[in-house]
C-alpha cells in the first residue's frame, strides 16, 4: 500500500537515505526500527509529504505522495515533536484539520472528550508533554485515516495513556483497516502491537518481514553437550554465540525445524529452541552491521 | 472550496486571520492619527478635506511598505520553523495553495483595515465627505499594499530565518541603489576624473519602489492654475502617480507568481537556514563578499586613509567567513572556508588592480571630434564661469582641447596639490556623442598661472557660445529679440553698494546692443583664475514670450559701448571700476 523504492536523501553531502526500498501491506502495524540516526524520521517525513526526495519513489497505492493532496489526505501524522499553532486551542487545531481532511470525524472528536482528560478550550501550549501527545492522538484519530504514520508516538505518555492509546490505535485498524507505521525504539511495546517490521540502518532497509516470519527465521538455541562443543553442521548460519558453564546459546538464522534436525545431529544432551524478542532480532541483525552492544571496561 | 483542487483553503485563512490580525494594529493605528483623527481636527477650517487626504500618499507609501514587511513574515512564518514547516507541509494542500490562502487571507485583513480606516474617515468628516479622494487613497493604497505584500512574501521564500525576512526584504527593494552607490564609490576612490551622478537614474529608481513611490505620491496632487490663486484637487491624482503604481501592482503580480515557484522549489528542511534555496548560497556567498568587501574597504579608507586595496581584501576575507557562518550555522568554519575566502581576496585585489591600472582606459579616454555631437560644460575658477550645452564647433573642440591637456598633465605629473602660483578649477564636461552615448568626466584640479591648461581654460570661456551665454543666458544667438524691458542688479563687491535699474522697452533694447557690440568686439573675454571686476551685474530682459537673465562679470573700461550706457544710467567711473 505505501512503499518506498530506492529512496536517496542528501542533507548538505550527508546521505541520510541511500536506497531504502520498504513495503507497508495494506492494514498492517509495521513497525520501523533502527538505530540513532538510521534515517526512520527521514523516511517519515517522506511519506507524509514533507521532504522530497532526491531520487526514488514515494507511492501511496502507486500514486506518487509529494504535492498530491488526493494522496496526503488519506495520511494522518504525528511527528516526534507535534507542532501546534501558537495560541490554539484543542478545539481550533481541530477546526484547521476538519478543514483540510475531508473524512475528518465530528461525532469521533465528541466522543473522544471521554477518552482523554483535556480541556479541549484550553491552550495545547500550557499543556504538559503528554498531554499534548494526546491531543495529538485525538486529532489524528479524528481524521480518520486510511494510513496513520507515527514517529516517536507513546513518548511521553504514562503507562495507562499508553495502553488507552495502542488500544484505540489497534481498534481502528481492526474496525476501519487503518494502515499504521510506527517507527519506534521501545521494541518490547512494537512486538506486541506490530505485525510487520522493517529494520534500517545507515539509510537502508536492512530487512523487512511479517514479525512471526521474522521469528520463525531466527532462532535462539540453547544446547547442552556432555563433553567439548563440537563443531557445529556447516549450514547451520550462526549469528551469535555465548557460553555459560556447559551451556551454550547460539542465534542462528534460519529455517526451524530444518535448524533442530541439524543441531539434533551433533547429539546434544540438551537442545531446546526459544522464541527471539524483536530487541534480541534487533540487536543480532544490527550486529552484523557492525552495531553491537561492546563490552567497554571503564 | 474545502477540499477540491482550489488554491485556497477557508480553514488556514481562518487560522490565519485568529493568530494576525494584532499585526494590523501597527498599521491601523498611526493611521488613525493620520486620516480620521486628522479630519476631525481640521473640519472647521479646511477648505478641501479631500486634499488632507491625498496629501497622506507619501505615509501611505511608508506604511504599506511596513506592513508588506510584517504581514509576510508573519504569515510564512512558520517556513522558519522545522516543527511548523512539518506540520503545514504534511497537510494535504498543495504548496500553492498554502501561499496563496496566506497572500489571499493577508491582503484581505488588509483590505478589511483600509476600508475601516475610510469608514471611521467618513464619520469624522462631518460637513463634507471627501468621496472621491477616499476613493483615490483607497484605491492606490490598495495597490501598493498588494505590490509590497507580494515583495514581503517573496523575500520570505527567500531565506528561513525569521530576522532575515526584513533584511531580505529591504536587500531586494535597495540592491539596485546600493550597487549604484558602490560602484559610484569606487569610480571616485580610483578613478582621475571620474564624473558621479548624483540622482539615481530613472531605471534604478525603479528598482528602489519605496523611494520611487514616496517621491511620485509627494508629487500627486494635483493643481488648477485657471482662476487667481492655484487651486488644489481632490478629485484626481497626478497621471504618472497613478500609471506608477498600477504598474507596481502588475510587478506584484509576477512577484507573487515567482514566490510561488520558489515556495514550490522551496525544501522544508530549509527551515532556519539564512538563505532556503541551495543554488543561491554560493552567490549570496561571494558576490556578498565582494559586496561587503569593496564597500567597508572604502569606507575605511576614506575614514582613516587606509590603503584601499588591503582594507578591501581583508574586509571580503572577514566578509566571507561571516557569511560562511550564517549559511553553515557554525562558527566552525575556518578550516573548511579557507579556499572560498582565499577565492574572494583575490577576486577583490585582482578587480581593485584592474580599476587601478585602469585597464579600460576610463581615464585617459578623450573622444575624437567627430564622434561629439554636443558638449555641456561647467567650468569654474577664481571667477563663476558657468556653463551650459553647445553645439557649435569652436566650443566642442577648444572642451576637447582643454580635456587633452588636463589628461596629459596627468599622465605626466599625477594628482598634484596645489602651489603657490595655482588656482584650484572645477571643470565638469559630458559629451554626448553621434551614437547617442554619453561621456561624462569631471576634474577638480590645480592650473598654474602660465600654463597650457590655463590658456585653454581660458580659450574655452571665451569661446563666442560661452561669453554669449555668460552674458544672455539662454537668450537665441541667431536673431535679435523683441525686448519689452528689462532690469539691471549691479554690486560692487569693494564698496559693497547696490545699483538697480529698471530699463524700459527702448532702454533694454539699447543696451542689448551695446552689450553685442562688446561682445563682438571681445570685450567680455575673462580668465577663469582672474578675478572679475569689482563690479558685476545679474541681468534681466524681457521679452513678450519670455524672460531670459544674463549676467556681466567681467567689465572692463575696454567694453566702450555698455559703459557709456551705464554712465547715462547714472552709474560713475568710480562706481564701474574703483577697486
Amino acid at each position: 500500500m505505501l512503499t518506498t523504492k530506492n529512496l536517496v536523501k542528501t542533507f548538505e553531502g550527508f546521505r541520510a537515505l541511500d536506497g531504502a526500498t520498504m513495503t507497508v501491506p495494506q492494514g498492517a502495524v509495521y513497525g520501523l526500527v533502527g538505530p540513532n540516526g538510521a534515517g526512520k524520521s527521514t523516511v517519515i517525513r517522506h511519506l507524509t509529504g514533507v521532504y522530497r526526495q532526491d531520487s526514488g519513489e514515494v507511492l501511496l497505492r502507486g500514486a506518487p505522495v509529494w504535492e498530491n493532496p488526493d494522496a496526503k489526505r488519506c495520511i494522518a501524522s504525528i511527528g516526534d515533536d507535534w507542532y501546534y499553532f501558537p495560541q490554539a486551542s484543542i478545539a481550533e487545531m481541530a477546526s484547521v484539520y476538519a478543514g483540510v481532511y475531508p473524512a475528518f470525524s465530528r461525532e469521533r472528536y465528541e466522543k473522544m472528550k471521554g477518552v482523554f482528560p483535556l480541556n479541549d478550550r484550553g491552550m495545547i501550549r500550557r499543556m504538559s508533554k503528554g498531554m499534548q501527545k494526546q491531543a495529538a492522538f485525538w486529532l489524528a484519530l479524528c481524521c480518520m485515516p486510511e494510513v496513520l504514520i507515527l514517529d516517536e508516538p507513546v513518548d511521553g505518555l504514562d503507562p495507562v495513556m499508553r495502553r488507552q492509546v495502542w488500544s484505540l490505535l489497534l481498534d481502528d485498524v481492526s474496525q476501519r483497516g487503518t494502515t499504521v507505521l510506527v517507527s519506534s525504539h521501545n521494541l518490547r511495546e512494537l512486538e506486541d502491537v506490530c505485525d510487520h517490521v522493517g529494520i534500517m540502518s545507515r539509510g537502508k532497509v536492512l530487512l523487512e518481514r511479517s514479525l512471526s516470519e521474522l521469528q520463525d527465521k531466527t532462532v535462539k538455541l540453547q544446547v547442552v553437550y556432555r563433553g567439548e562443543e563440537p563443531s557445529l553442521p556447516p549450514e547451520v548460519n550462526v549469528l551469535h554465540r555465548s557460553c555459560v558453564g556447559r551451556v551454550h546459546t547460539y542465534i542462528v538464522r534460519g529455517d526451524r525445524e530444518a535448524i533442530l534436525q541439524r543441531m539434533a545431529a551433533t547429539d546434544p544432551l540438551l537442545l531446546e529452541a526459544i522464541p527471539l524478542t524483536l530487541e534480541e532480532i534487533f540487536i543480532y541483525e544490527m550486529g552484523g552491521e557492525d552495531y553491537a552492544v561492546r563490552e567497554i571496561v571503564l | 472550496m474545502r477540499f477540491g483542487k482550489s488554491f485556497f483553503n477557508g480553514a488556514v485563512a481562518r487560522s490565519d486571520v485568529r493568530r494576525y490580525w494584532p499585526a494590523l494594529l501597527i498599521y491601523f493605528l498611526p493611521w488613525v492619527v493620520a486620516l480620521p483623527l486628522s479630519l476631525s481636527q481640521e473640519q472647521g477650517y479646511a477648505e478641501d478635506s479631500g486634499v488632507t487626504v491625498l496629501y497622506t500618499l507619501p505615509f501611505s507609501v511608508v506604511m504599506t511598505c511596513i506592513i508588506g514587511c510584517v504581514l509576510g513574515a508573519a504569515l510564512m512564518s512558520y517556513l522558519t520553523s522545522p516543527r511548523a514547516v512539518q506540520t503545514l507541509h504534511a497537510l494535504p494542500l498543495k504548496r500553492t495553495a498554502v501561499l496563496l490562502t496566506h497572500f489571499v487571507t493577508g491582503f484581505a485583513m488588509f483590505t478589511a483595515t483600509n476600508l475601516l480606516l475610510v469608514l471611521l474617515s467618513v464619520f469624522a468628516t462631518v460637513q463634507k465627505v471627501p468621496w472621491a479622494a477616499l476613493g483615490i487613497w483607497l484605491g492606490l493604497t490598495e495597490l501598493m499594499g498588494f505590490f509590497f505584500l507580494s515583495l514581503g512574501f517573496l523575500a520570505s521564500t527567500l531565506t528561513g530565518w525569521l530576522l532575515a525576512i526584513p533584511a531580505v526584504y529591504a536587500l531586494v527593494q535597495s540592491a539596485a541603489a546600493a550597487v549604484y552607490a558602490l560602484l559610484h564609490g569606487i569610480g571616485s576612490a580610483f578613478y582621475y576624473g571620474y564624473a558621479p551622478i548624483y540622482d539615481l537614474p530613472d531605471a534604478l529608481l525603479w528598482l528602489t519602489p519605496a523611494v520611487h513611490l514616496c517621491d511620485l505620491c509627494e508629487d500627486a496632487v494635483v493643481w488648477d492654475y485657471s482662476g487667481v490663486t492655484a487651486v488644489a484637487l481632490s478629485d484626481r491624482v497626478a497621471p504618472e502617480t497613478l500609471a506608477a503604481v498600477w504598474v507596481y501592482a502588475a510587478v506584484g503580480v509576477v512577484l507573487l507568481a515567482l514566490s510561488c515557484v520558489l515556495y514550490a522549489l522551496r525544501r522544508s528542511e530549509s527551515a532556519g537556514d539564512a538563505v532556503a534555496h541551495r543554488p543561491l548560497r554560493p552567490v549570496v556567498k561571494y558576490v556578498g563578499a565582494l559586496g561587503v568587501g569593496l564597500a567597508a574597504g572604502l569606507l575605511l579608507h576614506g575614514i582613516f586613509d587606509l590603503d584601499i586595496i588591503v582594507a578591501a581584501a581583508v574586509c571580503a576575507v572577514i566578509a566571507c567567513f561571516v557569511i560562511e557562518m550564517l549559511l553553515k550555522k557554525t562558527a566552525k568554519v575556518f578550516r573548511t572556508g579557507w579556499k572560498s575566502a582565499a577565492a574572494v581576496c583575490v577576486a577583490v585585489i585582482a578587480v581593485c588592480l584592474c580599476i587601478r591600472f585602469d585597464l579600460t582606459g576610463y581615464q585617459t579616454r578623450v573622444p575624437a571630434p567627430d564622434d561629439v555631437a554636443d558638449v555641456q560644460i561647467n567650468l569654474r575658477g577664481r571667477a563663476g564661469v558657468y556653463g551650459n550645452t553647445y553645439t557649435d564647433r569652436e566650443t566642442i573642440d577648444a572642451a576637447l582641447a582643454l580635456h587633452r591637456q588636463i589628461v596629459a598633465d596627468w599622465r605626466e605629473n599625477g594628482e598634484r596639490p596645489a602651489g603657490e602660483n595655482d588656482v584650484y578649477f572645477f571643470f565638469y564636461v559630458t559629451y554626448r556623442l553621434q551614437n547617442g552615448a554619453t561621456v561624462s568626466r569631471e576634474y577638480h584640479s590645480a592650473i598654474s598661472k602660465g600654463s597650457e591648461a590655463e590658456s585653454l581654460a581660458n580659450a574655452l570661456c571665451n569661446t563666442r557660445a560661452m561669453q554669449w551665454h555668460r552674458v544672455f543666458g539662454d537668450l537665441p544667438m541667431d536673431k535679435t529679440p523683441q525686448l519689452t524691458g528689462g532690469y539691471l542688479s549691479g554690486w560692487n563687491r569693494t564698496t559693497g553698494d547696490l545699483h538697480e535699474v529698471s530699463l524700459s522697452a527702448e532702454q533694454a533694447q539699447q543696451f542689448y546692443a551695446a552689450l553685442l557690440e562688446d561682445l563682438n568686439n571681445g570685450c567680455f573675454a575673462g580668465s577663469v583664475l582672474e578675478d572679475e571686476g569689482p563690479l558685476t551685474f545679474d541681468l534681466e530682459l524681457f521679452s513678450k514670450d519670455e524672460n531670459f537673465s544674463g549676467y556681466i562679470g567681467y567689465l572692463t573700461p575696454s567694453c566702450a559701448a555698455t559703459v557709456a550706457l551705464l554712465k547715462t544710467y547714472g552709474l560713475t567711473e568710480r562706481d564701474l571700476f574703483s577697486e
